[in-house]
């Protein structure tokens, strides 16, 4: 039993840990915390099931429309939002919190009437045992899309001259506008970016559970306490602590049986994670 | 912990604050309007009146702790929950009157808030955001909880008890006129507390945080402080709610209200004081008294609040226009000589 | 406390003035003129709080449907003794304290005669005012157990309560299938706490044993761990306590584990919901559900056509039916009032002089001191992907 139930807290861990990288994708591109990661993920989840079952295409082609639309979503967002009248950081993400609204709204007023729906089955399904406890193909390769994310970013962010400039221009703005960096083109193509990871993490999570307004809600505040034990910044923290979180409720769950002190012990582990991570903030590089 | 130190003799807070401006206008704009509404507004729109100006006293704190230090109280529906169910709790099994019932509840949410805010002086904004709404998700799935349904009803809540002030139990018109004194007392608080010295290096921290331990201001004690008074704002304002609507719910207080709540404050402006009365007007109250649906109203919330960060982003009583009309002329500037 | 603020905030003078107006305009009204809030001589006003929008639209939606186009076939008959039914509806995205408002501006401003309701959080949001405001509070679509315990004089249910429900139809399935374990899976909100209590002593009481109560949460992250120690104890039956679309998603492990329960799963009327499948993440094997259906018929059934034809293109869900049934039930208490209606009149005929009603769709209802007027379930299974009878049979 203990071996089952650690392998379902890491299966739930790393589906922290994805949300948490939507987050840090941004954060540490850009600065803007965005609030709405995750129901533009839900938005594009929903798109993605139109394409299937009102227009019925073909399944390779609904999803390329549909990273193609989160593309355009977040240019669009990054236009609505950001380029409209620049400002800090703390600004552009108070304005995410109102998208969020926006787009949980909308996709009320569209689907939330007849919701919940069944995802259709675009994955392979099937189960790999792991000591008597059955991994599904699609919680693997949340696994695996949530190491190959954290990956990129750290690949992009430290080893691309993009990822030289989203740095310069989440750094310093204006000097990075004076030594003739592109600042719009780069912003433009952080927010993009985040919004196709977003979306990709939609579709996977509208798999794993049904696909509805508030599907991301079950998953939404470990995805932001494990991007914040991250600092924002450390998708290699934030992977770990989301699995840390996973285990958690997992085990407290099957071990205690009270919905009540998994959260309480969520809790704890976030004020105490933040708390010792702000002493030792500064000492470290951070990856 | 710092030892404290006395503020350095060249230091000087600065003498005009860009928080709470206009208080004695607006605590009487808001009183008028409060006494004006029972003799202007049919039954049910003054009983929406009275559920906004209660909610207004959570958006006031929110609006402080914004305009000072930037803080994000994203712990308001806890605190109000709390205070809620403290002062049911009081009115039902101990017997208190409202008032005093009203004082425990305010306690209360100082006891909740101080190692609160000691855990979290020293985090990041967006750290204190993430953990406000943590809070504020576990406080309400606490109280929904077999844990605590003798007090709370479950996720399903309890009717607020009738409450009496003076021997006098309150019911109808005399309960508005308790809630209306409340809020007013409330409005005339904010000012006194926040442009009070601690208002004052308050501001100075959120300038400059290192400059504000040079000259020996105790930062973290000054951010606890503020966590406590925003909450005992949002315990408070738990009170009223529940005096005005007549019914307690924990689900309602959930990670959506601290949302819309920091909405109102942003909305209706941290400058002015009565800029936490007009969001919760504009985002609360006439989306209600139209019959808006709720996707409707968190759709505007979100319209409303996206639009006023890009384009007025000091808060809709914050026009220039207005601003003029209304703002003393600003203190001469201080220029090095030359 | 009960908000709301009539007169006596009016000057003295203004009171007396409005008193000698009213006065006249009395003296001079026909001698028949109906004095009862929401009731005219052509029309009988009624309100609903519904979350139309919300978590639980779908629902809601289908249950002020279906009851509107219940008013809408017999007002086009003719109406109700000559007066047609109006209802106004309006939304309180499935919020109690949202319903309490709306409970306001149904008497004060829209002045409705009486009032129904749809979601267990709303229905507790209005109960006590309504009771303090003497308000009939009719055939909500509601299970709440405050709604007829204690009794209040001017509630009536149509809907056992959950504790009657899988009381019920644990009863029917343990004699069909056999006796064996169980183990109670339960939202941890207090709401089923009488839930889980019935159910336990049902499981007993028909000679079986309670392996175990899991404990989860309302949108349970996670369902791995609640099946982890199902697969450890190895039940008979699992008997389930929660919303469709958690019990959707805890099948959907459970399939996914292959730790379905030999003899099937046990459960309350949102089990019977279509959400439950549109959650399930799959095919649901035959015989495997058992799930309460409150008052009605399975919505498939070819008992439910009438129902169904109020809207012939729409798929009738669990909520819409009972709408339809609430309805039903309304319309026939107003017509049995006859051409004299009052609140009062109203709710003592409901109280212990509604003989026997039924429609093809429904038990027979009829007046009962708790006020609970149909006291017996249906039971839904599933059958090549869709909801279907277990029995024609209605059961206590």
């Amino acid at each position: 039993m203990l071996l089952a139930t650690l392998a379902g807290g890491i299966s739930l861990g790393f589906l922290y840990g994805l949300v948490a990288l939507t987050l840090i994708l941004l954060v540490r591109t850009t600065g803007v915390l965005n609030f709405a990661a995750a129901e533009v993920g839900m938005l594009c989840a929903f798109v993605a099931f139109a394409a299937l079952t009102q227009f019925h295409l073909p399944v390779l082609v609904a999803v390329a429309v549909t990273l193609v639309f989160s593309g355009l979503l977040g240019a669009a967002v990054y236009c609505g939002i950001v380029l409209i009248r620049p400002a800090d950081p703390l600004t552009l993400s108070l304005r995410t919190l109102g998208l969020l609204l926006i787009v949980n709204s909308v996709a009320y007023k569209i689907w939330g009437a007849n919701s919940p729906y069944t995802f259709p089955r675009i994955l392979p399904e099937g189960v790999v045992t792991i000591s008597g406890f059955n991994v599904g193909y699609v919680q693997l390769l949340v696994i695996a899309f949530a190491i190959v994310i954290a990956l990129a970013v750290w690949v992009l962010t430290e080893r691309t001259r993009l990822g030289l400039l989203l740095r310069a221009v989440s750094s310093d703005r204006e000097a990075a506008a004076d030594l003739g960096v592109p600042v719009v083109s780069v912003d433009l193509m952080a927010w993009c970016m985040a919004t196709v990871v977003a979306c990709c993490v939609g579709i996977l999570v509208a798999h794993l559970f049904f696909l509805a307004p508030d599907m991301m809600a079950p998953i939404l505040l470990a995805g932001f306490a494990a991007a914040q034990l991250g600092d924002m910044q450390s998708a290699r923290v934030a992977l770990i602590a989301g699995v840390v979180l996973g285990i958690i409720q997992s085990a407290s769950s099957v071990y205690f049986n009270q919905p009540e002190l998994s959260q309480i012990l969520s809790f704890l582990v976030l004020t105490v994670g933040l708390i010792i991570r702000g002493r030792f903030r500064g000492r470290v590089i951070s990856t | 912990m710092t030892a404290r130190e006395t503020p350095s003799r060249f230091f000087r807070p600065p003498t005009a604050l860009p928080v709470m401006m206009h208080p004695v206008l607006g605590v009487v704009i808001l009183t008028v309007c409060l006494g004006l509404a029972p003799f202007a507004l049919a039954d049910y729109q003054l009983t929406l009146v009275a559920t906004g100006a209660a909610y207004s006293v959570a958006v006031l704190g929110v609006a402080a702790g914004f305009a000072t230090i930037g803080m994000l109280a994203l712990t308001q529906p806890a605190m109000m929950l709390i205070g809620a169910y403290v002062a049911l709790y009081a009115i039902e099994a101990l017997g208190l009157s409202f008032v005093p019932a009203a004082l425990l509840a305010v306690l209360a949410g100082l006891l909740v808030a101080l190692p609160l805010g000691w855990i979290t002086c020293r985090l990041d904004r967006f750290s204190f955001a993430v953990l406000g709404f943590a809070f504020t998700y576990l406080v309400s799935m606490l109280m929904s909880s077999n844990l605590l349904v003798g007090v709370t009803g479950g996720e399903l809540g309890k009717p607020f008890p009738s409450a009496n002030v003076f021997g006098m139990v309150l019911h109808d018109f005399t309960n508005y006129v308790a809630l209306a004194v409340c809020v007013v007392l409330a409005y005339l608080l904010a000012p006194i507390i926040f442009r009070s010295t601690m208002g004052r290096f308050l501001i100075v921290m959120r300038q400059d945080d290192v400059l504000a331990k040079s000259v020996g201001i105790d930062t973290n004690l000054h951010r606890i402080l503020l966590t406590a008074i925003v909450s005992a704002y949002g315990a408070f304002s738990g009170v009223l709610v529940g005096l005005a609507s007549g019914f307690v719910a924990p689900p309602h207080f959930d990670v959506a209200l601290s949302i819309s709540l920091l909405a109102m404050a942003l909305v209706g402006g941290t400058r002015y004081l009565l800029g936490a009365a007009a969001g919760t007007l504009i985002l609360l109250v006439l989306p209600a008294m139209f019959n808006l649906t709720l996707i409707d109203r968190n759709l505007l919330v979100g319209v409303v609040l996206l639009a006023c960060l890009i384009f007025v982003p000091e808060g809709l009583l914050s026009f220039d226009r207005l601003g003029r009309l209304v703002r003393r002329p600003p203190a001469p500037e201080r220029t090095p000589a030359s | 406390m009960t908000p709301g603020y009539p007169m006596q905030r009016r000057h003295l003078l203004t009171a007396a003035a409005a008193l000698a107006c009213g006065l006249t305009l009395a003296s001079a009204a026909p001698a028949h003129a109906q004095s009862e809030p929401g009731v005219t001589a052509t029309s009988i006003k009624l309100g609903m709080s519904a979350g139309i929008t919300g978590p639980i639209a779908f629902a809601s939606r289908q249950f002020s449907s279906y009851m509107q186009k219940y008013f809408d076939k017999v007002n086009a008959a003719g109406g109700v003794n000559g007066r047609k039914i109006e209802l106004v509806v309006i939304d309180d995205g499935g919020k109690g304290d949202v319903a309490l408002q709306n409970a306001q501006r149904l008497l004060q401003q829209e002045r409705v005669f009486a009032i129904t309701t749809i979601g267990t959080a709303t229905t507790a949001g209005i109960l006590d005012y309504l009771t303090r405001q003497n308000v009939p509070l009719l055939f909500p679509g509601a299970y709440n157990t405050e709604l007829v315990n204690p009794t209040r004089p001017n509630t009536f249910a149509l809907f056992q309560a959950y504790e009657g429900q899988i009381a019920a139809v644990t009863r029917w399935v343990y004699g069909k299938k056999g006796v064996g374990s169980a183990v109670i899976v339960r939202a941890n909100p207090p709401s089923f706490d009488l839930a889980a209590k019935s159910a336990a002593a049902t499981v007993e009481a028909s000679g079986g044993k309670v392996l175990a109560t899991l404990n989860t949460s309302y949108n349970q992250p996670e369902w791995a761990s609640i099946v982890i120690r199902l697969k450890e104890l190895k039940p008979d039956y699992i008997i389930v306590m929660t919303t469709a679309s958690d019990m959707g998603r805890m099948w959907k492990e459970i399939a996914q584990q292959g730790a379905a329960p030999p003899k099937g799963i046990i459960g309350i009327s949102p089990l019977a919901d279509q959400a439950f499948l549109d959650t399930a993440g799959g095919p649901v094997p035959d015989d495997m559900i058992y799930a309460a259906v409150p008052a009605t018929v399975v919505p498939t059934s070819p008992e439910a056509k009438d129902a169904r034809d109020l809207s012939p293109g729409e798929t009738m869900g669990l909520f819409g039916l009972e709408g339809a049934a609430s309805g039903a039930v309304i319309v026939e208490a107003l017509r049995r009032l006859g051409a004299d209606v009052t609140r009062a009149k109203l709710t003592a005929l409901l109280h212990d002089k509604f003989e026997p009603f039924k429609t093809s769709f429904m038990d027979t209802v009829k007046s009962s001191p708790d006020h609970l007027m149909v006291q017996s379930v249906g039971v839904a299974t599933v059958k090549s992907g869709a909801f279907v009878a277990a029995t024609t049979e209605f059961v206590k």
